[in-house]
């Protein structure tokens, strides 16, 4: 039986070219709440994870909040403009 | 108002009165007009909505994030659109409830609606917000949009349901997510 670990590998070593990210912006509209509700629901992230990332954006004025190939990251991008959220994808800095 | 609570089964409630109904679905016709004249390619909507609405997704590459909108628009405008019917449904399907205050709307929504509602107010918030930017205070101190008071207190409003309709759906879905 395969690890799950080992599947994820194989999943990264399939994304051709540089990694990107997804960036999500703070904006002063958005309650902490409804971001937080957001990185839940949309991204499946536990409540934990979904308040570090709310935190993160609310204090240091943005969060990584996915890596993956451009096309993926264009995919949450359209996704989180689509939840009114201030998000961009940039290329994972070398 | 009467601020979203979850109920035993598990659905989402609020209560409006008569001119908050009116208020609230006038505002979301607007916006569903609003997102029509983007989609038509009307050019009388304001850029800075425009550029809240549907922000640029590279931040520093303004070709691509031309051309990221280009392909995306619809698909958001539709989305957002279905929100907002979503809303006004909600409000069609609304029961009613006579009080000494009178006649009160009980908007009864499900978590398919809920994720409508949340979408909506966020757009809501998002065109008022950009207009609130737009209000300048004048050197004797005067507002120059007389509106913005106004403005600002359905800004608020709306946040208070937004809030309310989380806090709600937080008890619904239990602290396991």
């Amino acid at each position: 039986m395969p690890q799950l670990d080992h599947r994820l590998d194989l999943s990264e070593s399939l994304t051709l070219g540089t990694p990107w990210n997804a960036i999500v912006w703070d904006d002063p509209v958005n309650l902490m709440t409804y971001v937080s509700w957001v990185f839940r629901s949309y991204f499946g992230f536990s409540r934990a994870r979904a308040e570090e990332l709310m935190l993160q954006v609310h204090n240091s004025g943005k969060a990584v909040v996915a890596t993956g190939s451009r096309e993926e990251m264009e995919r949450h991008v359209v996704a989180l403009h689509g939840y009114g959220l201030l998000a961009t994808l940039a290329k994972v800095p070398e | 108002m009467r601020a979203f609570d979850a109920t035993s089964g598990g659905d989402l409630l609020a209560e409006f009165e008569a001119q908050e109904v009116a208020l609230f679905t006038d505002l979301v016709q607007q916006i569903i007009g609003l997102l029509e004249r983007v989609k038509e390619g009307e050019a009388d909507v304001d850029p800075t909505v425009l550029a809240r609405l549907f922000p640029d997704a590279y931040s520093d590459d303004p070709e691509a994030a031309d051309e990221f909108r280009r392909y995306t628009l619809d698909g958001l405008i539709d989305r957002k659109i279905e929100n907002a019917r979503g809303v006004l449904t909600s409000f069609d399907f609304a029961r009613q409830k006579h009080t000494a205050d009178g006649d009160m709307h009980l908007v009864q929504l499900d978590r398919e609606y809920a994720m409508y509602w949340l979408g909506t107010l966020t757009d809501l918030r998002l065109v008022l917000a950009t207009s609130l930017g737009i209000a300048t205070v004048t050197e004797d101190g005067e507002m120059e949009n007389p509106d913005a008071e106004y403005v600002e207190s359905l800004y608020d409003w709306f946040g208070f349901a937004q809030g309310s309709l989380l806090e709600a759906l937080e008890e619904v879905e239990g602290i396991g997510g």
